[in-house]
């Protein structure tokens, strides 16, 4: 499902004179098959994010290639990239990311409206989302009048309300107690079963690399183990 | 991203900031109603120019002054042939001609007397141009005639005491206390003609009678002294003056003069022809096609058309005045959006996140400053209006006060004509979209992940 080839990424550092090349990535060779739940791992400052910003294609990587649902993704502009993102991907962030102007609902209704699907469609996905991910009573919420767990469920709700195949999720539980950490992982490994969504999940959480199939150590920008977890 | 979802999503947008969102609609609006009023200044002065052109005028005449000699021995003149030429074409309705009478005439009737003009027309054609009287008939006997409207009010007794001034008052007419007391319609008048004969002054006169009064005069200052006679008149008056079209003799004339004004009016020439066009519509090709053959024309379109051009500049310069005001509240918009965009770049940046495509950001921000345009030239056309009638009914006011006089038609000098309106609309969108296309393109290249970071 993603294909990583000799990935390396350098981030340029300093004002134009004093310009230095910091080296995060090198060459990273992974593959995420379909279905799976892949969790990276490392310690702080490792590239975790960043191996994950170039598979969503925030950033461009400096060599190597990325390949995403068989398609050569490492050339994208930024509109095929939007196109991509909107069709195959979803997202969830450690901060949620929700638009605070926007209430639960229109929260998770937003990338079908952006997708131009129809009123009555999308009306349809979002109830029945909501129903999903147990917010039926705060879908009229805004997000500062919800918990962390609460803001987390609509951005997962968010994430899968176009059914993408595949989800990356950095530090998804990163803001949350672990009663709620432990619902959220159960739910995702509930998608995972039942609707066979791929899963692509930074965390530096031993509990969460426990739901992994795979888990993928970075050390320093490099691949450093790539463990197979037997037990699920 | 659907129309209906992005109206919905960028007036959500507004509300947000709803009393910024208005500050710019106001601005908007104002320079839109200051373009609009301005312009219509210039619409109204053409208007009324253009109407007080055409009150007078039957804007369906056509002058033919004469042609341009193309042939050896073709006279520039219109003749007989040109008025049946005329006549011919299909857009012609009637032709009026004239042949004025080459010498001074008084018109006498009781102890009174006048100048006059006389010329030959032919009734007929007259008619069918649509001549009105004021009152009386047209004439059907050879020697009934048609007198202008002024006429009897030209004649007065002559005596040595009185000179000019004391007779006449400052319109021309001879003042009431020296008018005669009757009209002259049904009257028997005589045109007195002089001629130089052998040694001498010889006195003739030629009884007419007046069977109708012409119409008043548009112009107030205009006075009608004409006297219409029919061809027979003219005969008779030439048989006795023994020259053409009645012209003087005068004592110190060489003889081959002399010679010519006998020998001419075998091929009557006319003055004041005018070919009247069935309609309005007909004027300019009727017109183009008279000048294609050589003719020499004027009809009111071809003034019609220089005013406009002249007001056409006008017009533009004041569009052009106007259009500063409405980029001076493009800056408003400008500032208005680049916050917006600022204020929601978090917001972006998720959408962008998530599969939000760049063209749309754009479009979202380009339709948000297009509505502020055209809320502002909605409430500036308003605007406009209410001024406009406000400047209509002062005017006559001021006028008052300032001048001292009463108008005697209403003067529209604000005229917004509905394209005008219109035009604004679209001047209006149009400059505060280009003013939000900066913003726009700063929305869409927002970086997702400083955005996501809120570090911007
Ligand atoms: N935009 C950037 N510019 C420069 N350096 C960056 C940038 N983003 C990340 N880095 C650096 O790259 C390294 C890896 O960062 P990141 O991928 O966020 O690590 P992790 O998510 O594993 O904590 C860090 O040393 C960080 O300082
Ligand atoms: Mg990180």
């Amino acid at each position: 499902m993603i294909k990583v080839e000799n990935l390396s990424h350098s981030f340029f550092v300093g004002k134009k004179n004093n310009r230095q090349e910091v080296s995060v990535l090198k060459d990273i060779n992974l593959e995420v098959g379909e279905g799976e739940i892949v969790t990276i791992v490392g310690r702080s400052g490792s590239g975790k994010s960043t191996l994950l910003n170039l598979m969503s294609g925030y950033i461009k990587p400096t060599e190597g290639d990325i390949f995403i649902a068989d398609k050569r993704v490492t050339d994208y502009k930024e509109s095929a990239w939007a196109e991509f993102r909107a069709d195959r991907l979803g997202f969830i962030f450690q901060s949620f990311q929700l638009i605070p102007s926007m209430t639960a609902y229109q929260n998770i209704e937003l990338p079908m409206v952006m997708k131009g699907v129809s009123v009555k469609e999308r009306k349809q996905r979002v109830v029945e989302m909501l129903d999903k991910v147990g917010l039926n009573d705060y879908q009229n919420h805004y997000p500062s009048e919800l918990s962390g767990g609460q803001q987390q469920r609509v951005s997962v709700a968010r994430a899968l309300i176009v059914q993408p195949p595949i989800i990356l999720a950095d530090e998804p539980t990163g803001s949350l107690d672990q009663e709620t950490e432990k619902e959220l992982l159960d739910f995702i490994q509930k998608l995972n079963r039942e609707e066979n969504i791929t899963f692509v999940i930074i965390t530096h959480d031993e509990e969460v690399a426990r739901v992994a199939d795979r888990t993928i150590r970075l050390e320093d920008g490099r691949l450093a183990a790539d463990r197979e977890v037997a037990v699920r | 991203m659907k129309w209906k979802d992005r109206f919905q999503f960028i007036r959500q947008n507004m509300q947000k900031n709803k009393s910024r969102v208005f500050m710019t609609i106001l601005a908007t609006s104002i320079g839109c109603a200051f373009l609009i009023v301005l312009a219509s200044v210039g619409f109204g002065a053409q208007r009324f120019i253009v109407n007080d052109i055409m009150q007078d005028r039957a804007v369906t005449e056509i002058t033919v002054y004469g042609k341009q000699t193309q042939e050896e021995g073709e006279s520039p003149e219109i003749t007989k042939d040109d008025i049946e030429s005329f006549k011919s074409l299909e857009t012609v309705k009637a032709v009026s001609h004239k042949i004025q009478l080459r010498t001074e005439t008084e018109i006498l009737y009781d102890a009174y007397s006048g100048g006059s003009t006389v010329s030959v027309v032919d009734f007929q054609s007259e008619k069918e141009t649509g001549m009105k009287l004021s009152s009386g008939r047209m004439p059907q006997s050879e020697n009934e005639v048609l007198i202008g409207y002024h006429l009897d009010q030209l004649l007065y007794k002559k005596s040595d005491e009185q000179t000019g001034d004391q007779i006449f008052n400052q319109n021309g007419l001879v003042k009431e206390e020296y008018r005669m007391d009757e009209g002259l319609l049904n009257k028997t008048v005589e045109i007195e003609v002089e001629q130089y004969k052998g040694d001498e002054w010889i006195t003739e006169t030629f009884p007419v009678e007046v069977v109708g009064i012409m119409e008043e005069p548009a112009r107030d200052w205009q006075v009608s002294s004409d006297i219409y006679i029919s061809e027979a008149v003219l005969t008779d008056i030439e048989a006795f003056t023994e020259t053409a079209y009645g012209a003087t003799i005068h004592p110190d004339m060489k003889t081959d003069e002399v010679e010519t004004l006998q020998a001419e009016g075998k091929d009557r020439v006319y003055n004041d022809v005018q070919v009247i066009a069935g309609n309005m519509e007909q004027v300019e090709n009727l017109s183009q096609n008279l000048k294609d053959e050589g003719y020499h024309i004027y009809s009111v379109t071809e003034e019609l058309d220089q005013i406009n051009i002249v007001f056409a500049v006008v017009k533009v310069g004041l569009i052009i005045v106007g259009t500063i005001a409405l980029l001076i509240a493009s800056i408003g918009i400008y500032n208005t959006m680049s916050m917006a965009v600022t204020e929601r770049t978090q917001d972006i940046g998720i959408m962008k996140a998530i599969g939000g495509h760049p063209k749309m950001i754009r479009s979202i921000f380009l339709m948000e400053s297009g509505y502020i345009g055209l809320m502002g030239a909605f409430v500036g056309v308003a605007l406009a209006y209410l001024v406009s009638v406000g400047i209509n009914m002062l005017l006559p006011l001021v006028i008052q006060q300032v001048f001292d006089q009463t108008l005697e038609e209403a003067i529209q000098l604000s005229y917004i004509p509905p394209y005008l309106a219109l035009v604004c609309v679209a001047l209006s969108i149009g400059v505060a979209m280009l003013s939000g296309l900066k913003p726009a393109r700063k929305a869409t290249r927002i970086d997702v992940l400083s955005a996501l970071r809120r570090d911007v």
